[in-house]
């Protein structure tokens, strides 16, 4: 997802100041992930410099403005190429660029930004209210002593959730989501699910369509890149739910990025997403209105898509992940996820 | 007016960066803020799920 053309997709940005970024300018502004990991990348990339940073608040903030000084560098750089080539009477490529970038940023949230501290459009669901409540109280929950023992956690030396406590630092191990570093083993989940979809009897590979950075087309891409034929019939084409009416206990409990689209109205059935059949019992599923997190945006959807869920892993999978891995966990930066 | 203006685009295009993203920020509480947007009460984890908290 490229935010420029995203947020104008979406009406956030006007057709002229669009036009002008895009076609004159030059401007692309790539997926975070595609650009080298975006925030996550830079973190890595400083751990060095940033984990001297004890308090986690300020190094977030400092990882964030070094990842805009890495765009701001990046647009800085295009318009002064742009400036020597086509500057004439009525158009000043630093200056006309400069000013669109700069309403561009005014009108889309600083471009979408997951990090500002005045953000007030979540690009995760773009519809619904923007709230970091959900993750406080997710943090809090992940970090309650009776959750990190009933996830085994006790002795992890990080005590802080999401963020790490100062030191930490990963390796990555496959090529899935690894922007160029070294890879320990030269394999991507495509690879894996090519292996694994022959020795489950269904595999729903799965992606909620209303996030841009991790989005439901990189997941359709890797799908289709297992390589299995589309059943014939079985085409891209929409499933359905039935929306049962929440409680007023539960609309009133919930935090509000949690299934955004509850109602206590029973709304019958209802848009669940797109679903592609593919041989050997692989399915392709989006889930409309969900990030990437389908269980918490798309809750009564993903209630429904459950009750039919029956996979039966045959004996030979046990043998499988061992001799594959070596020893080895299943790299946490992996994009598409297997039920 | 719904909105406030944003600074003039002679001001918004000759600023540097830093004095943009001051700007940017201060312009953006301004529009969410009184006469634009009625006063109102932030809202706390305390306030919505005490239960995560237990």
């Amino acid at each position: 997802m490229d935010s420029l053309w995203y947020g104008h997709k979406y009406g956030l940005v006007d057709d002229d100041i669009f036009d002008l970024l895009w076609n004159h300018c030059d401007i692309r502004l790539p997926n975070l992930m595609a650009r080298g990991g975006g925030i996550h990348r830079v973190r890595h990339q400083l751990n060095n410099q940033l984990k001297q940073i004890e308090d986690l608040d300020i190094r977030r903030s400092r990882a964030q403005q070094l990842f805009h000084e890495v765009i701001l560098n990046g647009i800085h750089q295009t318009l002064a190429e742009k400036k020597k080539k086509e500057k004439t009477a009525s158009f000043s490529p630093e200056e006309d660029c400069t000013l669109a970038f700069r309403k561009f940023l005014l009108s889309t949230s600083q471009g979408l930004s997951q990090g500002w501290n005045h953000l007030y459009i979540d690009d995760y669901s773009l519809f619904a209210p923007w709230s970091s409540l959900e993750d406080e109280q997710m943090a809090a929950y992940m970090m309650r002593p009776d959750v990190r023992k009933a996830l085994h956690v006790e002795e992890s030396p990080t005590t802080t959730w999401p963020d790490a406590d100062i030191g930490f630092d990963y390796t990555s191990e496959y090529r899935a989501c690894n922007w160029g570093d070294e890879i320990v083993l030269n394999i991507s989940m495509v690879d894996i699910y090519k292996e694994v979809v022959p020795q489950l009897e269904r595999t729903w590979i799965y992606n909620g369509d209303t996030d841009p950075c991790v989005s439901y087309e990189g997941t359709r891409l890797a799908v289709k890149q297992i390589g299995l034929e589309e059943l014939d019939g079985g085409s891209y084409r929409p499933w359905f739910y039935n929306q049962t009416g929440a409680s007023m206990k539960v609309l009133m409990e919930k935090s509000a990025l949690f299934g955004p689209n509850l109602v206590a109205q029973d709304m019958g059935a209802q848009f669940a997403g797109e679903v592609t059949d593919y041989e050997q019992g692989l399915a392709f599923v989006t889930f409309h209105g969900s990030g990437h997190m389908v269980r918490s945006l798309g809750f009564l959807i993903l209630r429904r898509f459950f009750l039919f869920v029956r996979i039966h892993i045959r004996s030979s999978l046990l043998s499988f992940r061992p001799s594959l891995l070596k020893g080895t966990s299943i790299s946490s930066t992996s994009c598409i996820g297997i039920l | 007016m719904l909105s406030p203006l944003l600074p003039k685009n002679k001001t918004l295009s000759e600023m540097s960066d830093d004095d943009f993203y001051d700007a940017m920020d201060e312009w953006t509480l301004a529009a969410m803020a009184p006469p634009y947007v009625d006063s109102v009460k932030e809202v706390t984890m305390e306030e919505t799920i005490p239960a995560v908290l237990a």
